[in-house]
């Protein structure tokens, strides 16, 4: 699965933004992570989310960027099945 | 002694369940999954479960006990397959699992009562040809359990599967490939409960080729769902853009994109 697709997606309906530069910067958060955005798996996804995410929108000026990585964490547990599809 | 086509058969589908439960656990270690681990169990247990039939064939003597051990691993694998439901399709959400395991206790309970009264009555190398009351009734028994279960498991894991798809159908962000898997998950469930009906039919010829079968279709289905080769998933996902156009944009566009209003 395209994480950067999927989750960029979810985050462009949350905070109103283009939906590629959505998924450009889930994909750099996970980069900055040290993680590959190809073969990243739940577990360190959750990570990224409440770490290198929460920095990136927050360096972007993103509001309450504390609220929607914790919304971003909530659709990553909602798609769990997702990602067992995936394995 | 008799090795013929289907001991042959069942022996291929016992070692091939070993090598794929070993490959789906690598996957569930890559991908950090219990549900994948959970999976690959399902399998050791067909391959057991193949073997008990084996078993049979090499030594008819021993029906009673190897249909006991039979039907006891075909329960335990219809637990597994609840327990991949719960850490499938309910990870954070409410989930019935408490239930259907108690539901679980009870038909293992009295399925290990009714195979331990009737080996205890018929003896344990009882043949499967002997028409034995006690034997009889504790397969009749033993198939109403299991038909019970295998619905529970199989309806619980089908209605999850469905509910799980029809919120990522329109998805264009979800590759076609997992869409499918979905759907070869349902079809693997009715597979399932068909075989698990045909169970009440009287032994025959025709009742094992039925189950042999099967059997067969469901183990090939589940492996292709777990260990899709690629020439499968690119042919569900030729109508897929696989392509991130995220990935041809550099950093500094992502930031600006980003901080536009």
């Amino acid at each position: 699965m395209n994480v950067s697709k999927f989750f960029g997606h979810i985050l462009s309906e949350k905070i109103c933004k283009k939906e590629l530069a959505c998924a450009g910067i889930v994909r750099l958060a996970i980069k900055d992570g040290g993680k590959n955005p190809e073969t990243i798996n739940i577990n360190d996804l959750q990570k990224i989310f409440s770490t290198t995410l929460k920095t990136r929108l927050e360096n972007v000026g993103i509001d309450n960027a504390n609220d929607v990585a914790k919304f971003m964490l909530s659709e990553l547990t909602k798609n769990h099945a997702l990602f067992v599809m995936s394995a | 002694m008799s090795v013929g086509p289907a001991t042959l058969l069942k022996l291929g589908i016992s070692i091939l369940a070993v090598i794929v439960t070993i490959l789906v656990f690598i996957r569930g270690k890559k991908a950090e999954l219990k549900a994948i681990y959970i999976i690959g169990i399902c399998f050791l247990i067909i391959g057991l479960n193949a073997l008990t039939a084996v078993s049979v064939d090499i030594d008819p003597s021993l029906f009673t006990s190897s249909k006991t051990l039979y039907n006891l691993l075909g329960l335990i694998s219809l637990i597994f397959y609840g327990l991949f439901v719960h850490y499938a399709f309910y990870v954070g959400r409410k989930s019935p699992i408490k239930i259907i395991f108690l539901i679980f206790m009870i038909g293992l309970v009295l399925m290990i009562i009714f195979s331990i009264s009737a080996i205890v009555i018929t003896g344990s190398f009882a043949p499967q040809n002997q028409d034995l009351s006690a034997s009889h009734i504790n397969h009749t028994f033993s198939v109403v359990i299991m038909l019970v279960t295998n619905l529970i498991t199989n309806g619980w894991r089908f209605k999850a599967s469905l509910s799980s798809y029809n919120e990522i159908k329109q998805n264009i962000n979800v590759e076609d490939w997992i869409k499918l898997k979905y759907k070869l998950i349902m079809l693997g469930c009715i597979l399932l409960v068909c075989l698990g009906t045909i169970q009440f039919l009287d032994y025959s010829a025709f009742k094992l080729l039925t189950t042999m079968l099967l059997v067969f279709i469901a183990f090939v289905l589940e492996t292709l769902i777990w260990l899709p080769p690629s020439w499968l998933k690119n042919w569900a996902n030729r109508n897929y853009d696989v392509k991130d156009e995220s990935a041809d944009m550099s950093e500094e566009d992502i930031l600006a994109q980003m901080e536009e209003d």
